[in-house]
């Protein structure tokens, strides 16, 4: 297990938080929704404390809990002087389970009900789970964290819920950050003495690659919704290729802040839609790189669609100005001094940057952002804005 | 074998420097941090109680940031971006908010962009009708939301007819402002009388020399005469349905107009609502979430302002389910009101709410927008010293009793939207 440590003495608070190296990503098609079902259950107490929330509230901690495709990570707010009980409770949970029916019976119900508050019951809120359906074939990206379907987390079994803590839930497969008011050395004798008799479980993770997309693909849905909205999304490198500084500088160009080129040429020039964005998933494995934008009431498919393709034309024919990409530039060395003030941004970024292979990026990324130039982006982007590697998702409001 | 668990201590809690600048505004100062950025927040008298029209106030504090006097709004908006500042503007009920964070090294440029901004914006007609196509969308996407729905019909249920304080905006609303309702607006309430500022974070005294130039010098005061809205509560209590085509989860909104943060009860107040439904080991959450699996969650808070405080009660759960968690929610008030607290649950409960006054005072940033919220919602300076000292000393008869005085399940008005 690693622990990492981050001392800040301007805070009386902790940070205590524990990332495991588990996600949706380890999912099979046919148990979707079960890493963050199971994230759930790790509320549900163990034998040794079976009330998990109680010991932490009566130290003064707020705890919570959040997975991704990639990772599951839990965390614990709370003033310095009982940091103790975090490793406490922590490593008495990552040992065992209680496993109880009642749990997994409630639990289950519960995240049924965040599946509809969150994907069924709003406007657009299956939009995730269009795009990422039409542009994976394998990977378990195809779905998103919340599962590809209610009935996957209604029929999780007790016996699916034992395999998948000791398949994931070992020391082998953790990351410890306690990042605020900590003496360091003591915070790693703390560690030693609370997770160092946890034995490791030989952590297996086979994911199936996506093969290269080779033709466009299209999707289009109705639904009660007041606009329509599109979707287009490409295969891109993973969390640590040069992909991802490239396109993370792109998708800037493109949608970050009201001066963006989405908003600037396609909502305020030509008038053609409400919103627009572009993003990347960010993801450790091959992700994608997505524009988006919901239309104004009379504007048609063709014409958004076509104006959202020649914006990344002209990022690959190189029509945009050496002072763009310094505004992007100056934009993500702000973002980095900003992302340290919060001490769980602060907690949460060393633990990711840890996963990814190397926590001191965490320090150094900024170099890379600005060793990109505009021959990457065009070259980058040549590479990726193909037809062939193309998913595009109509969202229709009839 | 579980640590020993350590009392919870309150740290010194940072105050503000006040400093009062030459158009009448008073400046709050709060030094400090890590990180070398400035938080410039002001806020003005120009809420949406303000307002005779609907819509008015938000539409002419976000069509602030589209551009000024001296700059287009593309232009405004490259400035900004190049600096990497982030801007936003936006209207609540009593006030308009204009907030920036920047890097303390842009701090001269931010404030000299923010201070045109505010004081001499462009309100073009072109940005206007941009604007208002993107708005209008925007409302009619949240009108196909149960919570937004069940939300807002509450709110207007709380209020005595014709209040501005329970006024909903309809479509047409947004399609009958012009730009005269909003420039109006604007020249009448946008003034430095009872506004304030609150500067956070590492700047200089240069910066500082340099805010006081932007905002209490070139921000001259107008000879306003500000109307006093009162905030009207509805008497009646009443239990409506709101009708949802395609529903997939019903929302349930619940709640009732109650004492103002300056009423001595309130610290109790505060922290007998956190009991029902304000964390999550709340008497709501472990009855409706943890006990019974009937939602993703379900809370109840108070949101204050100088006058009136509202209790609410918000979920979303199964539409079958609706009437079985509203009598559960009432149960829940009645053990409340009839049965005390024992030991264990107060100390979880007060050690808990400990924790959060703790962590809603951590770095220099967040114990600005802590602090500047509580003074404008009519907060005692000392607010957080006493709810500690409060957890300290709150009993359970006091929880019982101040059950029975504020929660009588007759009073709240009760929203489905399904």
């Amino acid at each position: 297990m690693t622990v990492l440590t981050h001392a800040d003495t301007s805070t009386p608070l902790v940070t205590f938080g524990v990332l495991y190296k588990v996600g949706s990503r380890n999912e099979d098609a046919q148990h979707t929704g079960f890493a963050h079902l199971f994230e759930h259950l790790m509320f549900g107490g163990t034998p040794n404390i079976p009330d998990y929330d109680t010991p932490l509230q009566n130290v003064g901690a707020e705890n919570n809990a959040f997975t991704t495709n990639d990772y599951t990570f839990y965390y614990i707010t709370l003033p310095a002087n009982n940091l103790e009980t975090a490793f406490w409770i922590e490593a008495d949970r990552m040992n065992e389970l209680a496993f109880t029916q009642e749990s997994l019976d409630v639990q289950r119900s519960v995240v049924i009900e965040e599946f509809k508050q969150r994907c069924l019951n709003v406007p657009y809120g299956d939009s995730e789970h269009l795009v990422r359906d039409l542009s994976y074939t394998v990977h378990p990206y195809k779905w998103p964290t919340i599962g590809a379907r209610v009935e996957h987390i209604a029929n999780a079994t007790l016996d699916d819920v034992k395999s998948f803590f000791y398949s994931h839930y070992a020391p082998d497969n953790a990351i410890v950050v306690v990042a605020g008011n900590i003496d360091e050395e003591k915070t790693f004798r703390l560690a030693e003495k609370w997770f160092g008799g946890i034995s490791r479980q030989k952590i297996v993770t086979e994911i199936v690659a996506e093969p290269v997309q080779t033709a466009r693909r299209e999707l289009t849905v109705s639904r009660k919704v007041p606009a329509k909205k599109i979707t287009m999304a490409y295969h891109m490198g993973g969390r640590v290729s040069a992909d991802y500084y490239v396109t993370d500088i792109v998708t800037d160009l493109l949608a970050n802040g009201a001066s963006s080129r989405i908003t600037q040429n396609l909502v305020k020039r030509d008038h053609l839609i409400s919103d627009g964005n572009a993003y990347i998933l960010g993801s450790v494995d091959p992700g994608l790189i997505c524009m988006t934008a919901t239309l104004l009431p009379g504007v048609g498919f063709d014409k958004v669609e076509t104006a959202l393709r020649n914006e990344m034309l002209d990022i690959i024919n190189g029509n945009f100005s050496d002072y763009e990409i310094q505004k992007i530039k100056n934009k993500s060395e702000a973002d980095k001094v900003y992302e340290e003030i919060d001490l769980m941004s602060k907690a949460i970024n060393l633990a990711l940057f840890e996963m990814i292979g190397n926590v001191d990026l965490i320090n150094t990324e900024s170099e890379i952002y600005n060793r990109v130039t505009r021959d990457d982006i065009c070259t980058a982007m040549k590479r990726i804005c193909t037809s062939e590697n193309e998913s595009v998702v109509f969202y229709n409001n009839d | 074998m579980q640590p020993k668990v350590n009392d919870i201590e309150l740290p010194e809690i940072k105050q503000f420097t006040d400093i009062e600048l030459p158009n009448g505004m008073t400046m709050h100062l709060l030094s400090g941090g890590t990180q070398p950025v400035v938080k410039i927040d002001i806020y003005t008298l120009a809420g949406t109680t303000s307002a005779a029209k609907p819509c008015v106030a938000k539409t002419t504090a976000e069509l602030l940031q589209e551009g000024t006097l001296n700059l287009s709004a593309k232009q405004f908006a490259e400035q900004i971006d190049f600096l990497g500042a982030y801007l936003s503007a936006s209207a609540s009920t009593n006030y308009a908010h204009i907030s920036v964070l920047c890097l303390a090294k842009h701090l001269a440029q931010i404030a000299d962009l923010v201070s045109d901004m505010l004081t001499k914006p462009l309100f073009g007609q072109d940005e206007f009708d941009i604007y208002i196509d993107r708005a209008s969308q925007e409302f009619k996407i949240n009108e196909q939301k149960t919570s937004y729905l069940a939300r807002r019909e509450l709110l207007s249920m709380l209020f005595a007819e014709g209040c501005r304080y329970g006024r909903i905006a309809h479509l047409d609303d947004w399609k009958k402002l012009t730009l005269s309702d909003v420039r109006d607006f604007y020249n009448k309430q946008y003034t430095p009388q009872g506004s304030h500022i609150f500067i956070s974070g590492l700047p200089s005294q240069t910066d500082i020399d340099t805010i006081t130039a932007a905002f209490g010098q070139r921000w001259a005061p107008k000879p306003t005469v500000f109307e006093h809205i009162e905030p009207i509560a509805n008497h009646k209590t009443e239990r409506r349905h709101v009708a949802h085509s395609n529903a997939q989860q019903a929302s349930l909104a619940m709640g009732l107009i109650t004492i103002k943060p300056s009423d001595p009860d309130f610290y109790c107040l505060s922290i007998l609502t956190t009991l029902l439904g304000g964390y999550f080991g709340s008497r709501l959450m472990s009855n409706l979430r943890e006990d019974k699996g009937l939602t993703y969650g379900i809370g109840a808070n108070l949101q204050s302002n100088e006058k009136y405080s509202r209790l609410g009660i918000y979920s979303d759960l199964k539409p079958d389910s609706v009437d079985f968690a509203i009598n559960e929610i009432f149960a829940e008030i009645k053990r409340l009101q009839t049965e005390p607290v024992g030991p264990d649950e107060l100390n979880t409960l007060t050690s808990y709410v400990k924790g959060e006054i703790i962590r809603s005072l951590d770095n220099t940033i967040t114990t600005a927008n802590t602090l500047s919220q509580l003074m404008l919602c009519g907060f005692a300076h000392n607010y957080n010293e006493q709810l500690f000292d409060t957890c300290n000393t709150i009993t359970p008869d006091e929880i019982m009793r101040l059950a029975n005085k504020y929660l009588a399940c007759d009073k709240f008005n009760i929203v489905t939207c399904f």
